[in-house]
């Protein structure tokens, strides 16, 4: 009887995966302590708080309402190479306003379509309230799914082509 | 180990169950019967679709590089010497290593901020190190290499894109279920 549920695994395994992304909520990933700022703070104040906390995206927030995002690519876009650009501009003149949202009670698959379909690397999170709760990044989602595969993607070598000639703690 | 099947303890690395002879060899391998898991075990990087990288060289300035950034909406371009890859400059490079500086695009050379010696792949190989890669060391682009080829990169997008595509594959028949 056991042998029979043992080979049917395999074809279990298929069905999990999507419905594990149907059913895990935004709010039950591990998120980096997102970087938030005041649409008021300067661009240079902006940019030194990500190069600090190592974040490519800030959400920005008047009070408790998300209002826009500050990423790389606005970075690259709109300050980069102006001459005009000055450090002391305020980031509500810079950001992206009015990103895509999602609620942390979506569920992955809505963001993985939600990223896909509108080339985002970074989502903001907000409530009901439109308050901001956290910012999905795009590689959370891409861990989440190899955690599903620790064997297949986790145990190899960290090159290919790495060979060990005997076995490790042998 | 213990015996899925009638659950008594054996030593470790049986071959079987001692009690009932179940074999314990095939449970150790992976099933790579079908979905993503089937997918992760057998495609190459060819599947992602690496897309041709934009290329700049070491001597040339920083603005130059973001121009092109700008100009061929890509979030980075490789660094080549001779046909050779030398480093990658993305985004994230130039907001942590040039960020705030002002008018200094200009007069910074693209070799004093990209980052040297980035992981290459080759196109053959098993997509599982791409996966690797982005996943533990936080890449979002990977070069990749051959010798008969201009040099291609993968992006974490396109990594989205294929897992996604492969849920999407499945869910229909089994939603029909």
């Amino acid at each position: 009887m056991f042998l029979t549920v043992i080979d049917e695994n395999a074809g279990f395994e298929a069905v999990s995966v999507e419905l594990t992304l149907r059913q895990t909520k935004i709010r039950h990933l591990q998120l980096k302590d997102m970087v938030c700022v005041d649409p008021e703070t300067s661009l240079g104040e902006t940019i030194a708080t990500m190069q600090r906390r190592r974040n490519g995206c800030a959400l920005v927030a008047a009070g408790s309402n998300l209002v826009g995002i500050f990423t790389e690519r606005d970075l690259i876009r709109k300050v980069v190479g102006r001459d005009q650009a000055g450090l002391e501009r305020p980031i509500r003149d810079l950001m992206t306003p009015e990103p895509a949202v999602l609620s942390p009670d979506d569920s992955l698959l809505d963001a993985v379509r939600l990223m896909n379909r509108g080339g985002y690397r970074h989502i903001p999170l907000v409530d009901s309230a439109n308050r901001v709760c956290d910012c999905l990044s795009v590689i959370n989602i891409v861990d989440y799914l190899l955690e599903c595969y620790p064997q297949e993607v986790f145990s190899l070598p960290p090159t290919p082509g790495q060979n060990f000639s005997e076995p490790d703690g042998a | 180990m213990i015996c899925p099947a009638c659950g008594s303890v054996n030593l470790p690395g049986a071959d079987r169950c001692e009690d009932c002879l179940l074999p314990f060899s095939k449970l150790d391998i992976p099933l790579a019967t079908e979905g993503l898991q089937k997918r992760l075990m057998e495609d190459t990087i060819a599947d992602l679709k690496p897309q041709p990288a934009v290329t700049v060289a070491p001597e040339a300035s920083v603005e130059e590089a973001v121009q092109l950034l700008k100009d061929k909406s890509v979030g980075c371009v490789l660094v080549v010497e001779e046909e050779i890859v030398v480093g990658i400059l993305s985004e994230r490079d130039v907001l942590y290593k040039l960020g705030g500086m002002e008018g200094s695009a200009s007069s910074v050379k693209v070799f004093e901020v990209m980052t040297p010696h980035p992981v290459t792949m080759e196109a053959e190989e098993s997509i599982r190190f791409v996966l690797h890669q982005m996943s533990v060391e936080g890449f979002r682009h990977i070069p990749v290499v051959s010798f008969d080829h201009p040099p291609r990169i993968v992006s974490v997008r396109a990594v989205l894109n294929y897992l996604h595509q492969s849920i999407e594959d499945a869910s229909p028949e089994r939603a029909s279920r």
